[in-house]
């Protein structure tokens, strides 16, 4: 297979008035369309600086990040961001919500919105299209939000921590519904999470990143058999906790 | 038999009833303090030539609205008025505009801190002199006392605006003109009555400081005459129209603000 995201050697560095902090070193992989893949090290390690640079809103000092060959700085418009919370407006209904990208980027046509009415609908939205915010539950509102990032038709989903703000059934629940949603839509995701469960049962590779500066310590194939998966399900599968244990163990 | 209430019903009684009762309880205390006001001028407790007292008030008015207080009012109002829509105008014409520019911002800060200190009405002779000794130099001091506060609290606001918020535009590529009017405006539409409100009462103070000095019509120029002719009954009467003045201001605030996020629910 060809390959669909590579970051190449990639080293990031922050200033301030008074320091200068390296936040990532050398980091290199690349990935396969269709593929998700989950970075996870040490808190502050990096990890979501890195997926910034992914995003094309910060810029490395060194290395080069491209999608299918053109640097992401040309492409964000194929790339989705979705954060740790939903950040939705609280003062648009849920329905201007899902839109506010494609209103931003000047897609409200008719197919587009069409498309966001479907995935209204497709994932028990639709009712609510008229609500607030403040009127859904967490996980719904976080499933507004992945509405919202997917209604631009984004090739790459970056998920930076976007379920730790969620109670862990709510959580595990999400992410199951995330995974689907995103098999479903063939999209390609690179997620960062602290969650050593949430990497494994929803990856199909996990990067293990060291303390700062981060470096690529360990990269773990994870195969469960088969494509589609129920990542709450194969919690229970006995190789679940080999790749668990495996984690666990470069990250301590 | 009286049916019960559901829940439903029961909580919007009871947010009623609390309206109610808080309602009856500010009417009380206006009541007790007119009341006990009246007594206590009528008794010879207070001195009513000092002190006034609600029925010389009441008198005063009757003799002053077949004269020409509705002209006194009109002037005072159209000032104010003027001067609050030209210091929120200017203001958030400016605050817009340090956020576009977080160099100018930089460079204007220590100059907004330092104006805002200033007590304004020291410039009252210098806008006599360059604005004339009219209502405009009165539309200037008003608009001189609730400018710079206007625009240091929009542009904190601006400033504070979710950073969380910020980036997720950021990510869908969104544009800093976009970034204004999708996300800072409506975030800072608290931020924006909040000084409207203070802004009423800033104007006052500005229109009748003006008046004070310059002015031979409005309330302000009441106020110095009656004080100066020890008519008592005239200064308490006008403060009093001022306050309802201000609370009409503050209802009319109140009304737009609701139609604006109305809107913006709408249209944003």
């Amino acid at each position: 297979m060809n390959t669909f995201l590579s970051v190449d050697n990639i080293q990031m560095i922050y200033q301030t008035p008074t320091e200068e902090t390296e936040a990532v070193r050398n980091v290199s992989f690349a990935v396969e369309k269709g593929q998700f893949i989950s970075l996870v090290g040490p808190s502050g390690c990096g990890k979501s600086t890195l997926l910034s640079a992914i995003a094309g809103l910060t810029k490395q000092q060194r290395g080069t990040i491209t999608l299918e060959g053109t640097d992401v700085m040309q492409c964000r418009d194929k790339i989705g961001y979705m954060f740790q919370t939903d950040n939705l407006l609280p003062w648009r209904s849920i329905y201007k919500n899902v839109v506010l990208g494609l209103e931003i980027q000047k897609k409200l046509t008719k197919e587009n919105l069409e498309y966001a009415d479907t995935l209204l609908q497709r994932y028990d939205l639709w009712q609510f299209r008229d609500s607030y915010p403040n009127r859904l539950s967490g996980g719904m509102r976080q499933r507004v939000a992945l509405i919202r990032t997917l209604a631009l038709k984004p090739e790459l989903l970056l998920l930076d921590e976007a379920f730790s703000a969620l109670d862990y059934q709510t959580r595990v629940k999400v992410s199951g519904d995330v995974y689907e949603i995103l098999r479903k839509e063939n999209k390609t995701l690179v997620m960062v999470t602290h969650d050593i469960p949430e990497a494994v049962t929803m990856s199909d590779r996990v990067i293990v990143l060291s303390k700062r500066p981060a470096v690529v310590q360990k990269t773990v194939d994870i195969d469960f058999g088969g494509g589609m998966r129920n990542p709450a399900a194969v919690r229970t599968d006995p190789r679940f906790q080999l790749y668990f244990n495996h984690i666990w163990k470069e990250l301590t | 038999m009286k049916t019960p209430l559901s829940p439903r019903e029961e909580y919007l009684s009871a947010i009623k009833r609390r309206k109610t009762a808080v309602l009856a309880v500010q009417l009380v205390i206006v009541i007790s303090f007119v009341a006990l006001w009246e007594l206590m001028t009528a008794k010879g407790i207070m001195d009513p030539f000092i002190f006034s007292s609600p029925s010389r008030m009441l008198d005063m008015l009757v003799v002053m609205a077949q004269s020409d207080l509705l002209w006194h009012i009109l002037i005072t109002v159209l000032e104010t008025v003027t001067g609050f829509l030209l210091g929120v105008v200017l203001g958030l014409i400016i605050a817009i505009g340090l956020w576009f520019s977080p160099f100018a911002n930089s460079v204007a800060a220590p100059f907004l801190v330092v104006l805002n200190s200033l007590p304004k009405i020291a410039l009252g002779p210098v806008i006599i002199v360059w604005a004339g000794a009219g209502a405009a130099s009165i539309i200037v001091m008003a608009v001189a006392i609730s400018l710079i506060v206007t625009v240091l609290e929009l542009s904190g606001g601006f400033v504070a605006t979710d950073k969380k918020l910020l980036i997720t535009l950021q990510s869908f590529g969104a544009d800093k003109k976009q970034i204004f009017t999708k996300l800072v405006m409506p975030y800072n539409i608290p931020v924006l009555f909040g000084s409207l409100k203070v802004n009423i009462g800033l104007s006052l103070v500005g229109v009748i400081a003006g008046e004070f000095l310059v002015s031979k019509a409005g309330l302000g120029y009441l106020i110095v005459y009656a004080g100066q002719v020890f008519r008592m009954d005239l200064v308490m009467m006008s403060v009093i129209i001022l306050g309802v003045i201000a609370f009409a201001m503050y209802w009319a605030v109140n009304l737009v603000r609701q139609i604006v996020e109305r809107k913006i629910n709408h249209d944003t």
